[in-house]
C-alpha cells in the first residue's frame, strides 16, 4: 500500500532521513520507534507530504506521490495526526471533526452525520459541544485520532498518540486504535510507550540515525541486540 | 447513556435555534423597513452611514473574519466600484448599474491577481495585512495621477435633470437607505450562509491552523484565494452606490488611508469572523462618532472618538461586542445565538 524507496530528506547540514527503503502492507498497525532525533516524525511528515524528500520517491497504491502536496495525499486517503496536538481551537469538537468530515462530504448534513458517527466510535459523542479548547490531554489525543479518521483514510500516521496519557488511558487508546484496524485502515504509530508498541503493533519499524536498523515482530524486536544496544536498553531483553 | 442523552439534544435544539434567529432577523429587518417613517433627514443620514460600513465591513469580513486573512486593501476595491461606475457614466453615459457590474469584473481579476501572489508565497497575518495596504496605496496614487481618471480631483457625478432608478440619482435619500438595506440583508445572508458551509468549516480550520487544513484535504491556497476575490468583488458595488451618494469620486475619500482602515474596523470592534459583528461595530462607531461630534464645541473630535472606541474595544472586547452581548444573553437567559 505505501512504500518508500530510498527516501532520503536533509534540513541544512542535518540529514534527518539517510536512505529509508519500506514497503508497508495494507490492514496492519507497523510501530515506528527510535530514540528522539531518528527521524520518525521526518518518515511521517514525508509521507503525509508536508516536506518533500531530497533523494527517493513515495509510492501510495504504487502511484509516486512524491512531488505531491498534503492536501492532495490526504484526499487520496491518508491521514496523520500531529505530535502536539492542533485543535482547532476557536470551534467546538462537533465542527473539529466535520472540517475532517467536509474532505469528502458535500454537503452540512452529511458532514454532521458522519462526524456523529466518528464521535462514537471514538468516545467523545457526549464532548461533541464541548470547545476544542476545554478538552483534556488524552481527549485531545483522541480529537486528533477523530477529525483525521473522519477524511475516510485508509492509511492513518499516529505521531504519538499515546504520549503523556496514564496507563488505563494508553489501554484505551490501543483499543480505540485496534478498532480502527478492525475497520480496515492501515496504521503507522510513531510510539515512545513501549508497552504500547509491543502489544498494539504486527510489526516494528526501529530506526537510529535516520536510517532503519531493524524490521520485524515485536518479539523480533526485543530480543534484536542491535536494537537494545541501540534504543531499547537492558531491562527490556527477554 | 450520557452519549444517548446528548445525541438526542443536539438535532432537536438545533432547528427551534435557527427558527428563532430567523424570527428575529425578520423582525428586526421589518423594523427597518418601516424606519424611515419615523426618521429625521439626520437620523435617516446616520441610518445609512451604518448600513453603508455593515455592508462593506462584511464583505471585508469574509477573508478577514472568515479565513483569518486580515486585508488592508479593501478599499482599493471599493474604489473601483466608485470609479468604475463614475467613469463609464460621465464618458459613455452608461448606467451606474452596468458600471456597479463593471467594477465588480474589475474588482475580482484585479483581486484574485493580487491574491494569487501574496498566498502563493505565503503572506500571511501582519505581512499579508502590509501588502494589501501597500497595493491599496499604489491603486490611490495611480488614480491620483492618471489624467483619464481626473487625477487628484477625480471625477464628478453630473447631476440628471431626470433622477430617477436607471440612473441611480435620488433627490431622496431614503432610497439609499432602502437600497443599502438590501444590500446589507444580502450580504449579512452571505456570510451566515458561508459560515455554515462546507467553504466556511475549510476557511475556518485555514484560520485556525494551514497545517491542520493540509492534513484534512484541504487547498489552503485556492480557498483563500476565493474568499479574497468573493470579499473584493462584492466591496465593489458599495463604492457605486457612495459615488452616486456623494454624486463625485476622488481618490482620497475612495481610497485613502482612512477608508482602508474604516472598511476593518466595524467588523473587528463588532467581533471578526462572527457574522452579526459588522453590524453592532457599524452601530457603536457611528453613535461614538456622532455623540462626540453633537455635544463637543471642538471639530473633529469624531475621529477621536473613533480611535477611542477602537482602544476601548480592544483591551475590554477583545473578542468584539457581539460575542460579549451573545454571552451576555447566553447566561442571563440561556439564549443561545
Amino acid at each position: 500500500m505505501l512504500e518508500l524507496r530510498g527516501v532520503e530528506k536533509r534540513f541544512g547540514g542535518l540529514q534527518a532521513v539517510a536512505g529509508v527503503s519500506l514497503a508497508i502492507e495494507a490492514g496492519g498497525i507497523v510501530g515506528l520507534i527510535g530514540r528522539n532525533g531518528a527521524g520518525k516524525t521526518t518518515v511521517f511528515n514525508l509521507v503525509a507530504g508536508r516536506y518533500f524528500p531530497t533523494a527517493g520517491s513515495v509510492l501510495f497504491d504504487g502511484r509516486d506521490i512524491t512531488r505531491e502536496p498534503a492536501e492532495r495525499r490526504a484526499l487520496a486517503g491518508i491521514a496523520r495526526t500531529f505530535q502536539i496536538p492542533e485543535p482547532l481551537s476557536s470551534m467546538d469538537v462537533l465542527s473539529n471533526v466535520m472540517v475532517g468530515a467536509f474532505a469528502h462530504a458535500v454537503t452540512r448534513r452529511e458532514a454532521e452525520a458522519l462526524a456523529h458517527e466518528v464521535l462514537e466510535r471514538t468516545g467523545l459523542a457526549a464532548k461533541a459541544r464541548l470547545r476544542a479548547s476545554e478538552l483534556t490531554v488524552p481527549d485531545l489525543r483522541r480529537l486528533e485520532v477523530a477529525r483525521a479518521l473522519a477524511t475516510k483514510p485508509r492509511l492513518l500516521l499516529l505521531d504519538e498518540a499515546m504520549a503523556g496519557l496514564r496507563p488505563s488511558e494508553v489501554d484505551d487508546a490501543m483499543a480505540l486504535c485496534r478498532a480502527v484496524r478492525e475497520a480496515g485502515v492501515t496504521l503507522i504509530v510513531v510510539e515512545h510507550v513501549m508497552y504500547a508498541v509491543m502489544n498494539l503493533c504486527d510489526r516494528v519499524v526501529v530506526m537510529d540515525q535516520g536510517r532503519v536498523i531493524a524490521d520485524g515482530t515485536p518479539r523480533d524486536i526485543g530480543t534484536n541486540r542491535t536494537v537494545i544496544d541501540a534504543y531499547l536498553g537492558r531491562e527490556h531483553a527477554a | 447513556m450520557d452519549n444517548a442523552v446528548s445525541l438526542q439534544a443536539i438535532p432537536s435544539a438545533a432547528p427551534s435555534r435557527t427558527a428563532r434567529g430567523v424570527v428575529t432577523a425578520l423582525v428586526v429587518l421589518a423594523l427597518m423597513v418601516a424606519a424611515p417613517l419615523v426618521l429625521d433627514r439626520y437620523w435617516l443620514a446616520l441610518a445609512i452611514g451604518v448600513l453603508f460600513w455593515t455592508y462593506l465591513s462584511s464583505c471585508w469580513n469574509i477573508v478577514g473574519g472568515l479565513a483569518g486573512q486580515f486585508s488592508l486593501g479593501h478599499a482599493a476595491f471599493f474604489g473601483m466600484g466608485a470609479y468604475a461606475s463614475a467613469w463609464l457614466y460621465a464618458h459613455y453615459g452608461l448606467s451606474p448599474w452596468l458600471g456597479a457590474v463593471a467594477g465588480v469584473g474589475v474588482a475580482a481579476v484585479v483581486s484574485a491577481i493580487l491574491g494569487a501572489f501574496t498566498f502563493r508565497y505565503k503572506l500571511t497575518g501582519a505581512y499579508f495585512a502590509i501588502g494589501t495596504l501597500a497595493f491599496s496605496e499604489v491603486i490611490r496614487t495611480l488614480a491620483g495621477s492618471l489624467p483619464f481618471l481626473g487625477q487628484g480631483g477625480g471625477i464628478t457625478v453630473t447631476l440628471s435633470p431626470t433622477p430617477g432608478w436607471r440612473i441611480l440619482q435620488f433627490q431622496q435619500p431614503v432610497y439609499f437607505y432602502y437600497i443599502l438595506l438590501a444590500m446589507a440583508s444580502a450580504v449579512l445572508l452571505v456570510v451566515w450562509l458561508l459560515s455554515r458551509s462546507r467553504f466556511g468549516y475549510r476557511l475556518a480550520c485555514i484560520r485556525d491552523s494551514e497545517a491542520v487544513a493540509a492534513s484534512l484535504g484541504i487547498d489552503a491556497n485556492r480557498m483563500k484565494l476565493a474568499a479574497f476575490v468573493l470579499s473584493a468583488a462584492l466591496a465593489a458595488p458599495a463604492g457605486t452606490i457612495y459615488a452616486q451618494y456623494l454624486m463625485f469620486v476622488d481618490p482620497n475619500t475612495f481610497l485613502g488611508l482612512g477608508v482602508a482602515i474604516q472598511i476593518v474596523l466595524p467588523a473587528v470592534i463588532g467581533g471578526t469572523g462572527t457574522v452579526f459583528g459588522p453590524v453592532f461595530g457599524a452601530i457603536l462607531l457611528a453613535a461614538a462618532v456622532e455623540g462626540f461630534n453633537r455635544f463637543s464645541v471642538r471639530p473633529g473630535l469624531g475621529l477621536f472618538a473613533y480611535g477611542m472606541v477602537l482602544m476601548l474595544s480592544a483591551v475590554f472586547l477583545p473578542r468584539g461586542l457581539w460575542p460579549a452581548i451573545a454571552g451576555f444573553f447566553k447566561r442571563r437567559f440561556g439564549w443561545e445565538a
